[in-house]
């Protein structure tokens, strides 16, 4: 059988979906019946099951690990350094490159990844551009890279966060803390941090096939508002209540826009308390560290002193001559 | 915004410290604006005394410090490569932090001392191998513009180009000069008058 894909169908994150040879509409519905609808506003406006864990590398400066629900990814800040394309050069700014792999586990189709994590790469370093203080390394370039173990939906902004933790530990000058999430909206409903099969769905009934199970007798009287369907990921920075990084994808109205902005500026803001928990502690544990070092060596030194003091004591020439063996063949004058 | 644990101030990026006054430097891992200082690293916040009445604001990171030569820093470097216009050379300490990877550093023929600039030979100023001390005066686009004209800077460890297998140090000299110990050879090189501990009276 012929697979044929004609038109570019690619995903918000770059992933292309070769078009199902048998997919009835009937399936689409049975889907979308399956799922858990929530309300048409959420009355809960909260992140996933959370968790972040600064500095889990050791052969890295800056590393952290992001659970978000079953979205796990791993990102990788090392420190900067020399160009080495001499044509990226900028003139009064240094040069970010972001690198997006995904494990061999991570997801199903494996057709679309490469093209997928190309597209993240160049999404990620412009959400990424904003925060870091640039004008810090001139002529350096600063690599970042994020390693996906599994795709459970909201790749981009679940990788956002994660870079933007990884940054801070790895002690590279940032403007502020970063936080993305994402919604979606289909058919009315508002699907907060979708999982991968809400964003499959949607990538499935991009177009007519919204229509396709609503209101199949009064096709022609169908309103412009069940037509809507979207995904909006919004990166914010709050001290300055700036916007790093806003992709959307669909078909959606200004209000619905405005709407869905509003939804994830809030998940930001509850996600920026978690991140800043995680990095106080994170300070704290690595200033008793270096603490617990200090006193170390300071008593290591105390004790290489008082030996010196009481050799000095006892006078070097015996302790050199008591040490050192010798020549039988050289005279004793 | 901060929490205060037994006199150590933990701040995060994006956090405000304080507003901008005249008596007021920005230190390390800060920036400003809007007339407010912000901090931009998390750490411990310092405020120290410099100077009269001119007060340092820094955060410093517990453990690691990412350290990049600034104009003005005292750095170590090792010689790769001379011609007769200059030398490059390998930065591979800064101050007394030890990098984790070498910089490329520059140093011109002009640079190298003050007196007679232009009629300098890198070939009797500096051979590759050397351990030289310099300073930096700027960052071009490649690499780090180096100067050793002072009398503290220029070649502190040289190895003797015959004895390569046996790799003793040389001895300096005089001003320009080394010797190595064993084949009692003398070499032109640009030395650093580097004092040993014993001469240097602590300042109390």
């Amino acid at each position: 059988m012929l697979r044929v894909t004609q038109t570019k169908n690619s995903l918000l994150d770059g992933a292309t979906i070769a078009e199902e040879l048998y997919t009835t509409p009937k399936d689409c519905e049975d889907f979308f019946e399956s799922l858990e609808k929530p309300s048409k506003d959420p009355l809960k406006l909260a992140p996933r099951n959370t968790f972040i864990r600064a500095g889990v590398l050791t052969t890295v400066r800056g590393s952290a690990y992001m659970e978000y629900g079953n979205t796990k990814v791993l990102a990788i800040v090392s420190p900067p350094h020399e160009l080495i394309r001499a044509s990226a050069r900028r003139m009064n700014m240094g040069v970010l490159n972001c690198y997006v792999n995904f494990a061999a586990f991570a997801t199903g189709e494996l057709e679309s990844v490469p093209e997928r994590e190309r597209h993240l790469g160049s999404m990620l370093t412009k959400a990424l551009e904003p925060v870091v203080c640039r004008t810090e390394f001139l002529n350096f370039q600063l690599d970042i890279r994020v390693l996906i173990l599994d795709d459970d939906g909201c790749l981009l902004s679940t990788a956002i966060n994660c870079c933007g933790v990884a940054l801070v530990e790895c002690g590279i000058s940032t403007y502020d803390l970063i936080t993305a999430s994402t919604a979606c909206i289909y058919r009315d409903h508002v699907f907060l941090n979708p999982s991968a099969k809400v964003e499959e769905m949607l990538w499935k009934h991009r177009g007519g096939h919204a229509l396709a199970g609503s209101d199949v007798s009064s096709s022609n009287s169908s309103t412009s508002v069940s037509k809507e369907h979207g995904l909006l990921i919004t990166a914010s920075m709050e001290t300055f209540e700036q916007i790093a990084q806003c992709q959307q994808c669909g078909y959606l109205s200004p209000g619905t826009y405005v709407k869905l902005l509003d939804y994830t500026l809030a998940i930001n803001k509850s996600l920026r308390q978690l991140v800043r928990r995680v990095l106080t502690a994170r300070v704290r544990e690595q200033h008793d560290l270096d603490l617990r070092e200090k006193t170390e060596s300071a008593l290591e030194d105390q004790r290489l002193k008082e030996i010196i003091e009481r050799l000095k004591q006892q006078g070097l020439d015996d302790f050199i001559h008591s040490n050192i063996k010798e020549d039988p063949y050289v005279k004793r004058v | 915004m901060s929490t205060k644990d037994e006199e150590t101030i933990v701040c995060l990026p994006g956090e405000r410290l304080c507003r901008t006054e005249d008596n007021i430097v920005l230190g390390t891992g800060t920036y400003e604006q809007n007339g407010y200082i912000y901090a931009s690293k998390s750490g411990v916040v310092s405020i120290d005394e410099s100077g009269e009445n001119c007060q340092v604001v820094s955060v410093h990171k517990p453990g690691f410090h990412l350290t990049i030569p600034t104009t003005g820093d005292v750095v170590t470097a090792r010689i790769l490569v001379t011609t007769p216009k200059f030398a490059k050379c390998a930065i591979f300490c800064v101050r007394n932090v030890l990098l984790e990877s070498s910089y490329r550093g520059l140093l011109r023929k002009e640079d190298v001392r003050e007196t007679e600039k232009d009629r300098v030979d890198i070939y009797k100023s500096f051979k590759p191998g050397d351990v030289i001390l310099a300073r930096v005066i700027n960052q071009m686009e490649q690499s780090f513009l180096l100067t050793t004209a002072e009398n503290e800077l220029g070649v502190v460890i040289a190895y003797a180009s015959e004895s390569r297998k046996s790799r003793i140090p040389m001895v300096p000299v005089g001003w320009s000069e080394m010797q190595c110990p064993q084949t009692t050879i003398k070499e032109p090189r640009k030395v650093a008058k580097v004092l040993p501990q014993s001469t240097i009276n602590d300042v109390k």
